[in-house]
């Protein structure tokens, strides 16, 4: 009798833990992007490079990939091939970008920046990976530039890839009990 | 002591049950079934540690003369995936036959590679070597990764990152390849090998290429040695005034040696062709293989 019951006890509880686990599991949050405050304003994207494109060999899909992706927390917004060398390209309606927002931290009102990454990738043809070549990125709220900065080849001269961080401050609601400016 | 005597029992349940569950959870790992190294290298590259990837030929193997073991048949009936790297390589296409006798699908890794025709014999043969070029080693990796994102859909964005990590590394193969060819003054770019394995990557980086057997080392149409093959490599390695000519790791290298004496011309080295190195070695991978090769040429022909 008592090893049954020992058995049954544990098979209760190695099924109440499995149990556990996969409630656990299936409600875990999402791995979406949420925003939380959305900036406001018209967002533009100028990018400009240095040395015509071609389509990149080494994509992994030919079809799709192009010499130069832009992508926006990890979803692609811009790709392209036709590309006119020094001239910049205009890129809008990508997305809501994220504005900062007031965090209480040891009692006190603290402003935590709204960081918005952008991830770009140039694949250089083989002619021109011989000199150094680069891309600038000009992300514009309202017409005023918020960042503007030039990435440059790797070591190889292959490729150029790099990070664009525009970071949003604040969007502050006036009000008597705290003393933040207004952005 | 009642309770005491079932939470012993309860952990020991557990401790017993996990690492079953761990083994359980390996043993359930698809299996990839791959003709080559080469291919089984590329498939590696993209599976990472959720798949296991097996190569019927072994290191330094030739996929011309291999013959097939019944070893390898069982091993592919156990395959949830068979590739091959196609265009005769395997001789008399055992990696095909394989697949067809066990009614499994036979992916052929060269699809959509445009191909180096070969006329022997007023027949055209493509040359199946097509890996030599990074270039080409990209097609391998989309149409692997193309397959393998076919057996396990959910996990396609992890097959699809490694896939874009390993193209990168590609792309700086193919660059540092032209920087160091580059030393070799381009008239001096002759390539003199075994066998024509080295076509597309004379092609692509400036080489004129020879050998005294054929596209095969088995007995396909235009495969193997004559003395008519032989006399003319002779021929250009003295009319060129070549500096070395090569040995190939997966081919007997009495050949070459013997044409090297016959030639008064030195040998550069074996370089990896058909199948890469043994584990622990500089070409136990394909972009081992390749760098180790390119050393070996630049190092002995400039």
């Amino acid at each position: 009798m008592r090893p049954l019951l020992a058995l049954i006890t544990s098979i209760l509880s190695i099924g109440l833990v499995y149990g556990y686990l996969e409630f656990a599991k299936r409600n875990r949050p999402s791995a979406g992007i949420e925003v939380d405050y959305a900036a406001k304003g018209e967002f533009k994207i100028d990018l400009t490079v240095t040395c015509p494109l071609e389509p990149d060999p080494f994509a992994l899909d030919l079809e799709e990939d192009k010499a130069l992706t832009l992508s926006f927390e990890g979803r692609e917004i811009f790709k392209g091939t036709d590309l006119p060398q020094g001239e910049p390209v205009n890129i809008e309606n990508f997305g809501q970008l994220q504005a900062g927002r007031i965090v209480t931290m040891n009692g006190k009102q603290v402003e935590q920046v709204g960081k918005n990454e952008f991830f770009v990738k140039v694949a250089i043809p083989f002619a021109y990976q011989n000199k150094a070549q680069a891309v600038r990125i000009r992300i514009t709220q309202d017409g005023l530039t918020l960042v503007e900065k030039t990435l440059w080849s790797n070591a190889q001269g292959t490729a150029i890839e790099g990070i664009v961080i525009a970071e949003l401050p604040a969007i502050v609601t006036p009000s008597p009990s705290n003393n933040l400016h207004e952005y | 002591m009642k309770i005491s005597s079932l939470l012993l029992f309860v952990l020991s349940f557990g401790s017993i049950t996990a690492p079953l569950s761990n083994l359980s959870a390996q043993e359930t790992k698809k299996l990839i079934v791959c003709s080559t190294t080469q291919t089984a290298d590329f498939a590696r590259n993209i599976v990472g540690d959720d798949m296991v990837v097996k190569s019927i030929l072994p290191e330094g193997a030739d996929p011309h003369t291999y013959e097939v073991r019944p070893g390898d048949a069982r091993l592919v009936a156990s395959a949830d995936l068979c590739i091959e790297n196609g265009w005769h390589l395997e001789g008399k296409d055992w990696m095909k036959q394989l697949c067809l006798d066990s009614g499994k699908k036979c992916v052929t890794a060269v699809t959509g590679i445009e191909p180096l025709k070969l006329v022997e014999e007023g027949t055209t043969v493509y040359d199946p070597h097509a890996w030599f070029t990074p270039k080409n080693g990209a097609t391998y990796v989309r149409n692997i990764t193309n397959a393998i994102v076919d057996i396990d859909p959910a996990n396609q964005e992890k097959y699809e990152s490694r896939a874009r990590l390993y193209l990168i590394q590609l792309r700086d193969l193919d660059t540092w390849i032209r920087q160091e060819v580059n030393n070799i003054p381009a008239n001096k770019r002759i390539l003199i090998t075994n066998h024509d394995a080295f076509g597309y990557f004379c092609q692509e980086y400036g080489f004129q290429s020879a050998s005294p057997v054929g596209w095969s080392t088995g007995d396909e149409i235009g495969a193997g040695m004559s003395n008519a093959k032989r006399k003319e490599v002779i021929d250009s390695i003295k009319a060129y005034n070549v500096k070395a000519i090569f040995m190939e790791t997966s081919v007997n290298p009495k050949t070459m040696q013997e044409l090297a004496t016959e030639a008064g011309v030195k040998v550069g080295g074996s370089l990896y062709s058909d199948s890469m190195g043994a584990p622990g070695s500089a070409g136990e991978s394909y972009i081992g293989m390749m760098r180790e090769n390119v050393i070996k040429i630049v190092t002995s022909l400039k």
